[in-house]
C-alpha cells in the first residue's frame, strides 16, 4: 500500500509528485495540489505551470478510460487510448477554449478520434457484443423493459453500430454509451448542434431499418 | 418498433473493465514527464524504488564489512552484499528468518482485529529517492537529473474495508544528500510543511491487487497459496520475482496483515528467487534487526527489516550493490523507513477538499 501524495499547498512545488510516484507504485496519482474550481481554470494555470495539467487527469482519467474500455475490445488498447488522450490533450492546451469549465467534451472528442484509430479492436468488440449472451441471471423484473427488448436484438444492433461511418458512430455512442448531451457531444466533435441532431436523426433511421430487416 | 433506437443502444453497452492501477500510474506518469517537457531517462516506475541513507551513514555502512551471503540463490549468480553487519554472526537463509517471522506471527496471540467500518492508523518515518529533471538546477548532471533523499512523518488512516473515506497526515523533514548527488534546492522547499490529504472511496480495483483489510482477511493462509498471490497478474516490468518481493512489501507497509496470512506470506516470500537475508540491518528509527531482501533491477537491495527477537516488521531499507546501475557508489543507503505505530481507530480526521483524486 503505498503512499498518496506528498501534501502540498503550493503551485510552485509540484516536483514532490514526481517523488511520490517514483517511490509508491500504488495510490501514486494523488495530485500534491489543491486544485482549482473548474477544469478551464485547472488548465489556464498549466500554460503557465505544466505540471497543474497533471490535475486534469485525475479528475477524467477513470470516465476516458471506461468509454475507452467499452469501445475497444482489449483493455490494453484502451489503456493506450487513454494515456495518448491525455497527452493529445497536453499538447493542445493553449487551444481550449476557456468559457468552457468542463473539459469532459474536449477530452471525449480527442478520445474518440484515437478509438477511431484502432479499428480493428472496435470491429472485434461490435462482434464480441453481438455474441455475448443476455444476462439470464438478474431477475426479470428487475430488468428494465429496455433492457429485455435490447437483449433479444443486440445481435442485430451490434451489426447496425458496425455498419455506421465512424462519425455517425462516434457520436452516436458518445450519446448513448458515454451519456453527453447534445451540446457536449457538439462541443466533442467540433460541430454546430444542429449537425448533430440531424446526425444522429439519420443514424437512427439507418439502425430502425438495419432492425427491422434483420432482427 | 416502438423503442427508441438510442436507448437499445444504451442498453446493451458493454461493462467496462476496471482501470488498472498500474496502467493508470503509468499513464499519468507518462504525463508528468511530459509536462516535464522531456523524456525520462529510464521508465519512472522502474527505478529504484527505495532509496535512503545520508552520506555518512553509508561510508560507515561500507566500512562496517563486506559480507558475502548466500540464500536462496539471486537471479543473476551469487551477490557480494555490503551489509551494515557484525561479520562474525555467520549469515542466516532467507528461509530460515522468515520461518521465524512466521512462527512469531502465529505465536504472539495478539492480532488486531479492525471491523469494517473502522480504520488502520499508522505512523512511520520514510526517507526514499526523489528524481527531477531540472536543466538549470546546478545540482543536475549531464543529463539535467537531479537526485536527493527526501524525509517524512506519516500517519494514515486505512479505511478497514476500503469503504470510507481515509486521512493522510505528511510532514516534510529535513532532505539528505543521495550519495553521489548534490542536494537540489529544491529540496528545502517543502521541509516544515504538514500536510493533510484525503483518500477518497476508490472504485473497486481487481481482487488480486487490493490491500484493504477486509481484503487481506481473505488471503491464503497457506505458504502455496500465498505464493500464487505474490504471482498473480502481469503487474509489467522486466522481473516477475521483483514484482512478487515488491508485493510482499506492499502487503506489510502501511498496513496490518492478519497473523495468519502474515505467517503465510513470510514463508512465501522466502521461495522468491533472489531473497536471502543479511544480519545487521537497521531501519530509519535507528533499529537494528535481520534484513530480509532482494536485489533489484536498479542495483540497489531492497529489504526489509525485523525485530531479531519477535520478527515483528521494522522498517525497509534500500542499499546500493551495483554502482553502475544505481548510479550511487557500493554500500549507499538510498531508502529507509521505519513503521512506528499500527493501531485501530474508530474515526479518520475529516479533511476538506472536493477533489476525487488519489485513486490508483
Amino acid at each position: 500500500m503505498g503512499a498518496t501524495a506528498l501534501a502540498d499547498k503550493d503551485p510552485s512545488h509540484d516536483w514532490t509528485k514526481q517523488v511520490v510516484t517514483l517511490s509508491f507504485p500504488h495510490r501514486a496519482a494523488a495530485p500534491a495540489l489543491s486544485p482549482p474550481s473548474d477544469d478551464a481554470a485547472l488548465i489556464e494555470e498549466s500554460l503557465a505551470d505544466p505540471d497543474r495539467f497533471a490535475g486534469l487527469f485525475d479528475r477524467h482519467a477513470d470516465e476516458i478510460h471506461r468509454y475507452a474500455a467499452r469501445r475497444l475490445d482489449d483493455v490494453t488498447t484502451a489503456d493506450d487510448v487513454t494515456a495518448e488522450t491525455f497527452l493529445v490533450a497536453f499538447r493542445k492546451r493553449a487551444r481550449y477554449d476557456l468559457t468552457r469549465p468542463d473539459a469532459r467534451p474536449w477530452l471525449y472528442g480527442i478520445a474518440s478520434n484515437l478509438i477511431s484509430g484502432h479499428r480493428r479492436a472496435e470491429t472485434r468488440r461490435l462482434k464480441a457484443l453481438s455474441r455475448q449472451a443476455p444476462e439470464q441471471a438478474a431477475g426479470f423484473e428487475e430488468r428494465s423493459a429496455e433492457r429485455v427488448t435490447a437483449d433479444g436484438l443486440r445481435p442485430a444492433l451490434a451489426a447496425a453500430l458496425a455498419r455506421l461511418s465512424s462519425a455517425e458512430r462516434d457520436l452516436l455512442l458518445l450519446v448513448a454509451w458515454a451519456e453527453l448531451t447534445y451540446e457536449e457531444a457538439a462541443q466533442a466533435l467540433g460541430v454546430p448542434i444542429g449537425t448533430v441532431r440531424s446526425r444522429l436523426s439519420r443514424t437512427r433511421t439507418k439502425i430502425r431499418r438495419f432492425l427491422e430487416s434483420h432482427a | 418498433m416502438n423503442e427508441d433506437e438510442i436507448q437499445l443502444v444504451a442498453a446493451v453497452r458493454p461493462d467496462a473493465p476496471p482501470y488498472d492501477p498500474e496502467a493508470k500510474a503509468a499513464a499519468r506518469r507518462g504525463l508528468a514527464a511530459a509536462a516535464a517537457s522531456r523524456a525520462p531517462a529510464r521508465p519512472f516506475w522502474r527505478g529504484p524504488r527505495m532509496t535512503l541513507l545520508a552520506g555518512a551513514l553509508a561510508v560507515a555502512a561500507a566500512a562496517t564489512g563486506v559480507v558475502l551471503v548466500t540464500g536462496t540463490g539471486p537471479e543473476r549468480g551469487p551477490v557480494e552484499e555490503v551489509v551494515v553487519a557484525l561479520p562474525e554472526i555467520a549469515p542466516v537463509s532467507a528461509r530460515e528468518v522468515l520461518g521465524r517471522a512466521a512462527n512469531a506471527a502465529t505465536r504472539t496471540g495478539t492480532d488486531l482485529e479492525p471491523r469494517d467500518d473502522q480504520f488502520i492508523k499508522v505512523e512511520s518515518e520514510t526517507m526514499y529517492a526523489a528524481y527531477s529533471h531540472m536543466d538549470a538546477d546546478p545540482a543536475a548532471d549531464a543529463t539535467g537529473e537531479t537526485r536527493h533523499l527526501y524525509r517524512t512523518r506519516r500517519t494514515i488512516w486505512q479505511s478497514a474495508d476500503g469503504s470510507r473515506e481515509g486521512a493522510l497526515r505528511v510532514e516534510h523533514l529535513e532532505p539528505k544528500a543521495y550519495p553521489g548527488w548534490p542536494i537540489p534546492e529544491e529540496a528545502y522547499e517543502a521541509v516544515g510543511r504538514v500536510g493533510m490529504d484525503r483518500l477518497p472511496v476508490c472504485e473497486p480495483v481487481p481482487d488480486f491487487l487490493r490491500t484493504d483489510h477486509a481484503a487481506l482477511k481473505r488471503l491464503p493462509t497457506d505458504a502455496e497459496g500465498m505464493r500464487a498471490h505474490l504471482y498473480e497478474g502481469d503487474r509489467g516490468g522486466n522481473s516477475r520475482d521483483e514484482a512478487a518481493w515488491t508485493r510482499v512489501g506492499d502487503l506489510l507497509r502501511e498496513n496490518y496483515l492478519p497473523a495468519a496470512q502474515r505467517a503465510a506470506l513470510f514463508k512465501a516470500a522466502a521461495t522468491i528467487p533472489g531473497v536471502n537475508a543479511v544480519e545487521d540491518a537497521e531501519d530509519a528509527a535507528g533499529r537494528k534487526g535481520i534484513g530480509v531482501g532482494r536485489v533489484n533491477l536498479g542495483g540497489v537491495r531492497e529489504d526489509l527489516v525485523f525485530d531479531p527477537e519477535t520478527y515483528e516488521l521494522l522498517g525497509e531499507r534500500g542499499v546500493v550493490v551495483d554502482e553502475k546501475l544505481a548510479k550511487s557508489p557500493e554500500g549507499s543507503l538510498v531508502a529507509s523507513t521505519a513503521q512506528l505505530s499500527v493501531t485501530v481507530t474508530d474515526e479518520a480526521p475529516a479533511v476538506e477538499g472536493d477533489d476525487r483524486s488519489g485513486c490508483g
